[in-house]
């Protein structure tokens, strides 16, 4: 049981939450309210204490009318699937057993700037640069055709995929000021920092065009879009990606602005699937280089409230998603995603128009790797010392 | 199950994937698969799964629903749940 205290409200649900499906809901009830201060799920999982800000007691029975909504709707239809694993590499015992944030951020190598937002030192950039350069070289039999994109994304592109509408608590508006003197001066003089914001008046704000990008492949499906490929693609790119995630952010686990590498394939169903399956081979090695502890096993995306029941059980179902989980020692039985393989059949062929030259859609799939997340597993797995890091991994940094 | 009873299961697929995707009944009579008609994507066609559910009084399991892409298919699992 919670300590009254601590959450001196209850909504009884109802209903009782899958055990698989409680890191979900818990994902998705930090969005509930701006009035909700915290939240635990009972140990019975029919039940969501809460407590809310100062002041907001008045709040209390929306709030708990919306906690039982998000619950009741994720549990919606849920079936229960069990993962498929395609690869594990346990280990029982870890150089290094303790949260390593503490540790990088006394070393120098981790800066907190804010929530979700954290710079990098020498020894994590050598760490995800050398894993970058090693994963290129690994998957350089594809040929991949190297593209660079822009951090912020056209919320046409974004609207076109269906991603501002599956997942709209992650977007990341981007504003600039309308274009009128009298607005850009009032903007100037009145703007300040608010202790915890920016204090704007929203009238001196220009619609917003563009999003900070959430990921890098929807740039190459805008890239090829209203075409027609007569020869099957594999591209690849580094960008910055972008996914607000509230009271989920997490030191380098989850982070608001992050990096990733991918490669997206663009073709024929079979030309996709038999190159997701030779990424997840190759990537085997170069994990399994690193001494890294992690499964490969079936997962889906963080869909927003109303699309996730079903979209998530479309994903489960047609096995559309692979994720590398890497343990982390300092959570008992925790692991965090460092990379997924992704299968989107024809969705965003037929999106974005991309076809064969006889107007088929084409199936597109995409590898991500985050490589921030890669370094997080790596020092938290063999420690902070690089002496003391697989030889794989010394050798590639070296390189 | 009798021909009969099959005869009638298609039918009610029928109607439900007409329901599900606004077609026309002459459209609901032809060849209907995943991809045709557009509509039947990933989200429509977690929508049937879900909207034959409930018209048929069936519990579709899991490791089915990749399967289930036409009406054969479909009227085969709803008449044999135990496959």
């Amino acid at each position: 049981m919670g300590n009254p205290s601590e959450f001196p409200h209850s909504v009884p649900l109802g209903l009782v939450i899958p055990a698989e499906l409680v890191g979900d809901v818990v994902g998705k009830l930090h969005y509930v309210s701006e009035q909700l201060a915290g939240f635990r799920i009972s140990d019975s999982r029919d039940t969501v204490q809460f407590r809310l800000k100062p002041g907001q007691e008045a709040q209390r029975a929306l709030v708990t009318e919306r906690l039982r909504e998000v619950a009741t709707k994720l549990c919606r239809s849920y079936r229960s699937w069990g993962d498929k694993v395609l690869v594990s590499r346990p280990r029982e015992q870890f150089a290094c057993q303790e949260d390593p944030h503490p540790a990088l951020e006394r070393e120098g190598q981790i800066f907190r700037y804010g929530n979700g937002r954290y710079g990098l030192g020498p020894h994590m950039v050598a760490l995800v640069e050398a894993f970058d350069r090693q994963f290129l070289r690994t998957v350089e039999s594809f040929s991949p055709e190297a593209h660079q994109f822009p951090s912020i994304i056209g919320g046409d592109i974004l609207s076109r995929c269906r991603y501002i509408k599956s997942f709209p608590h992650s977007l990341s508006l981007v504003h600039h000021l309308r274009e009128d003197l009298e607005a850009i001066q009032g903007f100037a003089e009145q703007a300040e920092w608010g202790g915890d914001h920016l204090h704007v008046k929203p009238d001196s704000l220009a619609p917003p065009e563009t999003l900070l990008s959430p990921t890098v492949c929807f740039h190459c499906y805008a890239w090829l879009a209203d075409s027609k490929q007569t020869r099957p693609r594999i591209i690849t790119a580094r960008g910055k990606c972008f996914r607000f995630e509230s009271g989920n952010l997490r030191g380098l686990e989850r982070l608001w602005d992050f990096s990733m590498r991918e490669l997206i394939f663009v073709g024929p169903k079979e030309f996709v699937l038999e190159q997701r399956q030779k990424v997840i081979d190759a990537s085997t090695q170069l994990l399994d280089r690193w001494n890294l502890s992690y499964e490969i096993k079936t997962a889906t995306d963080p869909f927003f409230i109303d699309d996730f029941s079903q979209q998530s059980s479309f994903q489960r179902a047609f096995d559309l998603k692979f994720e590398v989980r890497a343990a982390l020692p300092y959570k008992p039985g925790g692991s965090v995603a460092i990379g997924s393989f992704n299968i989107h059949q024809d969705f965003f062929g037929r999106s974005f128009s991309i076809g064969t030259i006889d107007g088929q859609p084409l199936h597109t799939g995409c590898v991500g790797f985050g490589l921030e997340r890669v370094a997080l597993a790596l020092v938290a797995q063999h420690g902070l010392d690089p002496a003391g890091w697989p030889p794989g991994v010394r050798e590639d940094i070296s390189r | 199950m009798s021909e009969l009873e099959r005869e009638q299961v298609e039918s009610k697929v029928r109607a439900v994937i007409g329901q599900t995707f606004g077609l026309s009944p002459t459209e609901t009579a032809g060849e209907l698969r995943m991809g045709d008609p557009a509509a039947w994507d990933s989200m429509g066609h977690m929508q049937l799964i879900v909207g034959l559910e409930e018209a048929c009084n069936w519990s579709c399991p899991g490791h089915q629903i990749a399967e289930l892409v036409d009406v054969p298919t479909i009227v085969d699992a709803i008449c044999n749940p135990s496959n």
